[in-house]
């Protein structure tokens, strides 16, 4: 349940970086998400649905780039990128294999609407 | 209209758990972050090696519940400084509820500082406590497998305990395989087998010990 609190986070960047534009709509946001955040993305949307009512976030869209693991194998060779929670080596099946990355969780963009709700950029 | 960001979302309690390091380090108290599944033994390990690490240092814990003071009771029963961190339902501890019990701590009369957070596998790995090392607890009646569903609790702990080994008998956990998923994503920490029970967690005191000494 720990979306709740990423849902917090993800306001507060979003009234942060949209400060230049009061009153427009947020349409969507792009977060990358490592698979070691583990996060249900159902239950982030309904985090942000609750967290958000009566302001200009408010009905976004959550846009997830899932961010993959690092996987090396010790018995063979192999090394890949792969976005689920690996248990062996995709390869030769070994268990011994070692795992990098996937722990982050980032804001990449946000799109909002051209106007405000009076209908003009709201900018001076 | 798009506007680029790229921050990341832990930034502002990153923030905040730096700070309670500089206020620790300015101190010179060192701190340790409890990690692990309702009832794996968190509580009783702190039991267990409080009393030989308090007959050198003095120490304190913040004590992470959803609800209740059951635990923080425990503790405060061994002559030892606990301050109650209440989530009030919340799933994990945030710096910044740990740095508001910091600052009820006298640190200028303390060396160690446990944070017991609360029991879950998933959310507690995402907050930075501002701690210096992570303690993870896995227990034989959990199941080898944890290690691989929950990996992130794993990542960044410099000892993981595995404990109730005396019930190993009673369980189908294969301490080998639960070893070689901890490894899997940590190949740094010291992994130790330890039951209460038979013999007081030795390999946990000396592991504080090595950082505080």
């Amino acid at each position: 349940m720990h979306e709740f609190s990423i849902a917090e986070s993800i306001i507060s960047i979003v009234q942060d970086e949209t400060r230049e534009y009061p009153g427009r709509q947020i349409r969507s946001i792009k977060l990358r998400v490592g698979i070691l955040k583990q996060i249900v993305p159902e239950i982030l949307d309904t985090a942000m649905e609750l967290l958000t009512e009566g302001t200009n976030i408010h009905g976004t869209s959550i846009e997830l780039e899932t961010e993959g693991v690092e996987v090396s194998c010790l018995d063979c060779e192999l090394r890949e990128i792969v976005y689920e929670l690996p248990f062996a080596c995709s390869a030769c099946d070994s268990p011994r294999i070692r795992c990098k990355g996937g722990e982050e969780i980032s804001l990449l963009s946000i799109e909002l609407d051209e106007v405000n709700e009076n209908g003009d950029s709201g900018t001076p | 209209m798009e506007i680029q960001v790229l921050r990341r979302l832990e930034e502002k309690n990153k923030a905040d758990a730096d700070q309670i390091r500089a206020l620790l380090n300015q101190h010179n108290v060192k701190c340790f972050n409890i990690m692990g599944s309702p009832g794996c033994g968190k509580t009783a390990l702190l039991e267990h090696v409080l009393p030989p690490l308090q007959q050198r240092y003095r120490c304190a814990v913040l004590e992470g519940d959803l609800y209740t003071t059951q635990d923080a009771e425990r503790i405060a029963g061994m002559g030892t400084t606990v301050i109650q961190l209440e989530t009030q339902g919340s799933c994990h501890l945030d710096a910044n509820l740990v740095m508001r019990g910091m600052q009820e701590l006298n640190l200028d009369q303390l060396d160690i500082v446990f944070i017991e957070n609360v029991g879950n596998l998933v959310c507690p790995a995402n907050f930075d406590l501002g701690e210096h090392h992570r303690i993870t607890v896995v227990s034989v009646t959990e199941g080898h497998d944890k290690p691989s569903k929950y990996p992130a609790l794993f990542t960044k702990a410099d000892i993981v305990l595995i404990t109730k080994t005396d019930l190993l008998e009673h369980t189908n956990f294969d301490i080998h395989r639960a070893k070689e998923s901890i490894r899997k994503f940590n190949d740094h920490a010291e992994i130790v087998e330890t039951s209460i029970r038979s013999a007081p967690p030795a390999a946990l005191v000396a592991f504080v010990l090595s950082i505080v000494d």
